[in-house]
C-alpha cells in the first residue's frame, strides 16, 4: 500500500525532525511499504497463542532441560 | 618446535606458557609487533594497547614463576571488537559520535578473559555500530580482506576477522546481531562461533538489537574457539538476557566421534549460492557421511518470512538504541548507517509485535521439523567469496544482486532462532578467496558443534590457512 506524501512527510517530521530530504523521505516510505507487505504475511502465519515472548520461553526451556 | 608464537593455535600458546616453554612476555611482542607492522595496512585496529599487554602478560610470568596457575587462557593474546568496554579506553563502536566515550569498567567478558590469563592487545575495527556486514567504515578506515586487500573482510567484525587470519591476535572476539562474526570468519577464511543467545553476557558491550545480539570468538581451530568459550560462557545477573544453567564441557567433548550423528544437509537453503561455494559443501557432506555421519537433506521450514521478519526486529531495535542521535546528529554517521537506522523510528509497533509472535512459533517449527530429524544443519555461512571494496553489487548467476543482502542471507535467520552456529573455512575459489560453510545448532548445543568441527578439522576437511599478506611466503 503506497503511502501518500503528505503523510510521509508528517511522519517524518514528528519522528526525525525537518532536516530530511525528498529523497530520503522517498526511501523511507519504500522501506515502510515492504514491511507493510510483510506484516500481512506474518500475521496469515500466527495461531492466536502466539505471543511475543514465545522465543525467550522456548530458549529458557532448552536451557532449563539440557 | 615453531619459533614463531604467532604461528600457534590459542590453545598450544596457552599449553606452552603454562609449562613454562614460552613467555607471555615474548608471545605479546610477537604479536604487538606484527600488529604494528600489519594493522595499519589493512585497518585492522582502532586502537592498540601496548602498555597493558604487556602489564598482562608480566602478570602470567609472574604466576607462572610462582607456580600459580595462571589461567587456561595464559598468555594468549587477544583482540576485542571496539563495542566491547575496556576499563579506561574509549569504546567508540567504530563511531565519530562515541569516540571519546571511555569506558569507567571492564565488560564482564573482558574480565572473564584477564581473569583466565589473555593478554588483551587493543581494540579491533568493526563497521559502524556493528550495522553493517561488509566491514566498510568511513571514520577508521575499510577493513581490508588479507587475501586480497582490494576485497572486503565481511563484518561487522571486519578487524577480528583480519587479525585471526594474519596473525595478529590468537583469537578475537567479536559480536554478532546477523551474522556479524560468521560473515568476516568466512570471508578471512577463519573459525567463528556464533553462541546460543544468552550464553555469553554482553553486559558492558554496544548494543544493536537487544534481542539478537550474541557475542563470541573467531579463532583458528574449534579447539581455540572451545577454549576460549569455556572462559566467556556463563551466566551474569548484569546481563538481562543472561540464561542460568548447567555449565557446558567445552573442551571434555572435543573427542566424541562423529559416528551416528545426524547431520541435515540444509541444500535448498544455499542453492542460489556461487557454484564452487555450493561444491564446497557437498564435498563437506559427503566427508561427513564417509566419517560415518548419518547425512540426509533437511528442510529449514518459512525461510522467507523467517528472513523477513529478523529485518524487521533487528530494524526497530536499532533504531530505538539510536533515537536520539539519529535525530540530533545525523550527520555524524555514515550516510550508508544512518539511512539504513531512520526507517526503524517509523514502524508500527503492531508490525514489530507481530514479527516477535511469529518468532517463538518459527523457532518452535524448526525445533521439531529441523531438530527432530538432525542434530546439525550444514549449509553455506555467505553465498560468495569476498566481493570488492569498491563494489556494492556482484554478478551471481547471471543476475546483479547488492552485496549487503547476500552477505547476510545465511546468517541472519538463525539470530532469530536463537541457536548456535560456526563458520569455518571448507576451501578456496579458483580466484584464491576462502570458501566459508555453516554448522548450526540447537540451542545451547555449543559444545558438541564445536566438537564436530574439531573432528572435521582432524580429518583435514576444515584448515585454517594463515593468510600471506606480506609473510615471508610471498
Amino acid at each position: 500500500m503506497r503511502i501518500p506524501d503528505e503523510e510521509m512527510a508528517r511522519l517524518c517530521r514528528s519522528a526525525l525532525g525537518d532536516s530530511l530530504s525528498p529523497e530520503a523521505r522517498v526511501s523511507i516510505a519504500a522501506v515502510l511499504e515492504g514491511i507493510a507487505e510483510i506484516h500481512g504475511r506474518l500475521v496469515s502465519r500466527l495461531s492466536p497463542e502466539a505471543e511475543p515472548q514465545g522465543h525467550a520461553a522456548l530458549l529458557g526451556r532448552a536451557r532449563r532441560d539440557g | 618446535m615453531t619459533a614463531d608464537p604467532t604461528h600457534l593455535p590459542a590453545a598450544e600458546i596457552a599449553r606452552r606458557v603454562r609449562r613454562g616453554e614460552l613467555s607471555a612476555a615474548s608471545a605479546a611482542e610477537a604479536f604487538l609487533a606484527r600488529a604494528h607492522r600489519l594493522g595499519p595496512k589493512l585497518n585492522t585496529w582502532i586502537r592498540l594497547d601496548p602498555e597493558g599487554a604487556r602489564r598482562a602478560a608480566r602478570a602470567v610470568d609472574e604466576a607462572v614463576a610462582a607456580k600459580k596457575d595462571p589461567g587456561p587462557l595464559a598468555g594468549v593474546p587477544v583482540g576485542i571488537k571496539d563495542l566491547v568496554d575496556m576499563a579506561g579506553l574509549p569504546t567508540t563502536a567504530g563511531s565519530r559520535i562515541d569516540r571519546d566515550r571511555i569506558a569507567k569498567e571492564d565488560a564482564t567478558l573482558v574480565r572473564r578473559l584477564r581473569g583466565a590469563g589473555a593478554v588483551i592487545l587493543g581494540k579491533l575495527n568493526l563497521h559502524e555500530y556493528a550495522y553493517g556486514p561488509t566491514g566498510h567504515n568511513i571514520h577508521y578506515g575499510d577493513m581490508k580482506n588479507p587475501w586480497d586487500p582490494s576485497r572486503v573482510t565481511g563484518g561487522s567484525s571486519g578487524g577480528s576477522g583480519n587479525a585471526v587470519a594474519t596473525g595478529q591476535a590468537a583469537f578475537a572476539i567479536g559480536s554478532d546481531t546477523g551474522g556479524s562474526i560468521r560473515i568476516p570468519a568466512s570471508l578471512c577464511g577463519v573459525v567463528g562461533h556464533k553462541p546460543t543467545f544468552g550464553l555469553v553476557s554482553k553486559a558492558g558491550c554496544v548494543p544493536l538489537s537487544w534481542s539478537l545480539d550474541t557475542v563470541g570468538p573467531l579463532a583458528r581451530t574449534a579447539e581455540d574457539c572451545a577454549l576460549a568459550m569455556s572462559v566467556l560462557a556463563g551466566h551474569d545477573p548484569a546481563d538481562p538476557c543472561s540464561m542460568d544453567g548447567k555449565p557446558l564441557r567445552f573442551l571434555e567433548g572435543l573427542g566424541e566421534p562423529l559416528k551416528g550423528l545426524r547431520i541435515g544437509h540444509a541444500r535448498r537453503y544455499y542453492a542460489d549460492s556461487d557454484p564452487e561455494v555450493a561444491e564446497a559443501v557437498e564435498r563437506l557432506a559427503e566427508a561427513l557421511a564417509e566419517a560415518g555421519a548419518r547425512v540426509e537433506e533437511v528442510e529449514i521450514p518459512d525461510q522467507e518470512p523467517a528472513k523477513d521478519a529478523t529485518a524487521i526486529v533487528l530494524m526497530c531495535e536499532a533504531a530505538a538504541y539510536h533515537e536520539k542521535n539519529i535525530r540530533d546528529r545525523p550527520g555524524d554517521y555514515d550516510p550508508r548507517v544512518v539511512e539504513r537506522l531512520r526507517p526503524g523510528l517509523l514502524v508500527r509497533a503492531a508490525e514489530y509485535l507481530q514479527a516477535q509472535r511469529f518468532r517463538g512459533e518459527w523457532a518452535a517449527r524448526v525445533m521439531r521439523e529441523a531438530f527432530g530429524r538432525a542434530d546439525f544443519l550444514l549449509a553455506a555461512s555467505t553465498p560468495i567469496p569476498a566481493p570488492p571494496i569498491a563494489e556494492d553489487t556482484v554478478t551471481l548467476r547471471g543476475g546483479k544482486q547488492a552485496v549487503r543482502g547476500l552477505l547476510t542471507s545465511l546468517t541472519r535467520m538463525w539470530n532469530f532462532f536463537g541457536g548456535p552456529a560456526v563458520s569455518f573455512p571448507a576451501g578456496f575459489s579458483r580466484g584464491g578467496l576462502p570458501i566459508g560453510a555453516q554448522l548450526m545448532g540447537a540451542p545451547f548445543s555449543d559444545a558438541r558443534l564445536l566438537a564436530v568441527l574439531h573432528q572435521l578439522e582432524r580429518m583435514g576437511v576444515a584448515e585454517t590457512k594463515r593468510a600471506p599478506f606480506e609473510d615471508e611466503r610471498r
